[in-house]
């Protein structure tokens, strides 16, 4: 490890993990302090979330009744707004790492010095999985306080392991995003390609509890095997998130592979 | 010994070619400019020299080993499209390099930065373009390298600057360090460098020292005679490439290599008066350029 190229890249990234931070602390927090208006008048939710279709409410994570504190926080915290952030910090970021230096006109003078390429990739992978870390344990804390102030009423352990649930499922496409970034030098090009495939996979992990068709098929989405709505109810799967963790390792590899044998654009 | 070396070092870009069969030597203890006009393949070499780019045949040795991460902590570099961290000061960029270079002493850098008249409190992005090149510049030199690779590294320096960058990149050498640098400025290859290469479209078309040069250059004798005089009396000797009748008793040859047969020729004649231009690298490198274009 270069300890002054992670500073210095975890530096360059504050801005960006600043303003997602904030942002998902800031919805977190008035998602949680509005959920005992929701509990109070569950009644009337439930007449209205009966008329939502059911597509409408799979896409939106509405799995149990709001007024309970997990279906709550399902639909309200882990079915959007989390994988948003946090997938906005890893690809955001990692997009920027070897490309946004390229394109910047920055990376000839970087790989002048004297350490390896695949050096210079890993700590600027470690830098953005350090921006994670921090969202990640403030967003934990943010839960717990709130679970304790409003009586969500679930247990910590299960609401922790929610959140590096939600964490871990962001990884890979920040792996995807260094891999693209490696491989093309275009940071445009390396937020799009995992924003898609975020997309993409996002909707077929959701849908897939409305069609036969999707069901087998949803094994290709990270967000299956994240699995944060079991993670939530006390059953992680273990599996799924180490596979995703593997996955990530592998696309970080294969970013180094291929930025050791990238031609840096003048 | 050679600091640099390079084999039949080629770089296509699909059907382009950037670069041609270069073999260039550079040796210990010297100043090597390679010269060129724009697009010559210039960057592409220096670049290739520090592995941001890959040949697409050809080998390269610096300091007799294929590049390597650890090698380059031996080598210092500026690059032509010149761009740093826009939100760190001079001083905290020189820090960030020392650490990436495990060579935390900035003592060389500083004072290198005092003679060039480069505040190092104001942050990249507030510099002007010649201040940020003297920025590149210390740095390239900051670590203490034994060989220092530079592309235009006078581009945007004020004359005095550039003075003072020239002083030093002689005293650099006689410390026992080695210069690459390129320039498409003839007057400063002339200045500083002990050697010259010439690429022009991506092949190294001569490369010699600028003594030498200059002693097989192209150079232009005007002969006054005290009557008329054919300039075609002169076409034919050796080394004459062409006679020109100025006026009825003036013939302007122009002329490499020795001089002698020519000057026997004209003093067959009522010789008043001779005027020799001595070449510059300009005439040089023009007539090179000439050349190539002749056989295209």
């Amino acid at each position: 490890m270069t300890t002054e190229l992670v500073t210095k890249s975890v530096r360059d990234n504050r801005g960006s993990t600043l303003g997602w931070g904030i942002a998902l602390v800031a919805s977190v927090a008035l998602q949680l302090a509005v959920f005992p208006a929701v509990r109070d008048a569950a009644g009337e939710f439930e007449k209205l979330l009966e008329s939502y279709p059911e597509s409408f409410k799979a896409l939106f994570n509405v799995r149990q009744s709001l007024a309970s504190g997990v279906g709550y926080l399902q639909g309200e915290v882990f079915g959007f707004l989390a994988p948003l952030v946090l997938l906005g910090i890893a690809i955001g970021q990692a997009s920027r790492a070897t490309a946004g230096e390229e394109k910047a006109h920055t990376l000839d003078l970087l790989l002048a010095n004297p350490v390896s390429r695949t050096r210079v990739l890993l700590d600027k992978a470690l830098a953005v999985l350090a921006s994670v870390a921090v969202v990640t344990v403030v967003f934990a804390l943010v839960l717990l306080v709130g679970n304790g102030v409003v009586g969500l009423g679930v247990p910590w352990p299960d609401m922790v392991m929610a959140v590096v649930a939600s964490a871990v499922v962001a990884l890979p496409f920040g792996a995807l995003a260094l891999l693209t970034g490696a491989l093309t030098g275009r940071p445009g090009l390396a937020v799009a390609v995992p924003v898609g495939l975020g997309l993409l996979t996002y909707l077929l992990d959701a849908l897939s509890s409305l069609s036969d068709g999707l069901r087998p098929w949803r094994v290709l989405s990270p967000f299956h095997h994240a699995a944060v709505n079991d993670a939530l109810t006390g059953s992680p799967n273990w599996l799924g998130l180490v596979g995703l963790v593997v996955l990530t390792a592998a696309g970080v590899a294969g970013a180094a592979v291929a930025f050791e044998r990238r031609e840096v654009r003048a | 010994m050679n600091v640099i070396s390079t084999r039949q070092l080629t770089k296509r870009y699909g059907r382009t070619v950037a670069l041609r069969n270069l073999n260039l030597e550079v040796h210990a203890g010297e100043v090597y400019g390679l010269l060129g006009p724009n697009g010559a393949g210039k960057t592409t070499t220096l670049r290739l020299l520090i592995d941001v780019i890959r040949p697409t045949s050809g080998s390269i040795t610096l300091f007799g080993e294929p590049m390597s991460p650890r090698l380059r902590g031996r080598i210092g570099y500026l690059p032509g499209d010149l761009v740093l961290y826009d939100r760190l000061t001079g001083a905290d960029y020189l820090r960030f390099c020392g650490a990436m270079r495990s060579h935390t002493d900035l003592g060389e850098a500083v004072r290198l930065a005092k003679r060039l008249d480069l505040d190092l409190d104001r942050e990249a992005g507030e510099l002007s373009k010649g201040n940020r090149q003297k920025l590149g510049i210390v740095q390239a030199f900051g670590h203490r390298p034994d060989l220092v690779v530079l592309d235009e590294p006078a581009s945007g320096l004020d004359p005095l600057a550039q003075r003072e960058f020239h002083a030093y990149l002689r005293e650099y050498v006689d410390g026992g360090g080695t210069v690459l640098f390129s320039s498409h400025v003839l007057s400063e290859v002339e200045q500083v460098a002990d050697r010259v290469g010439i690429l022009l479209a991506g092949s190294l078309v001569v490369q010699d020292t600028v003594a030498s040069l200059k002693a097989n250059a192209v150079r232009e004798l005007t002969f006054t005679f005290a009557e008329d005089v054919s300039a075609a009396s002169f076409s034919g000797i050796p080394g004459v490439r062409d006679a020109v009748q100025a006026s009825g008793t003036e013939v302007r040859c122009r002329v490499s290599g020795a001089v002698g047969e020519l000057v026997r020729a004209a003093a067959r004649f009522p010789l008043v008066n001779v005027t020799s231009h001595e070449p510059d690298l300009e005439d040089i490198f023009v007539h090179y350029t000439e050349e190539r274009g002749d056989d295209d």
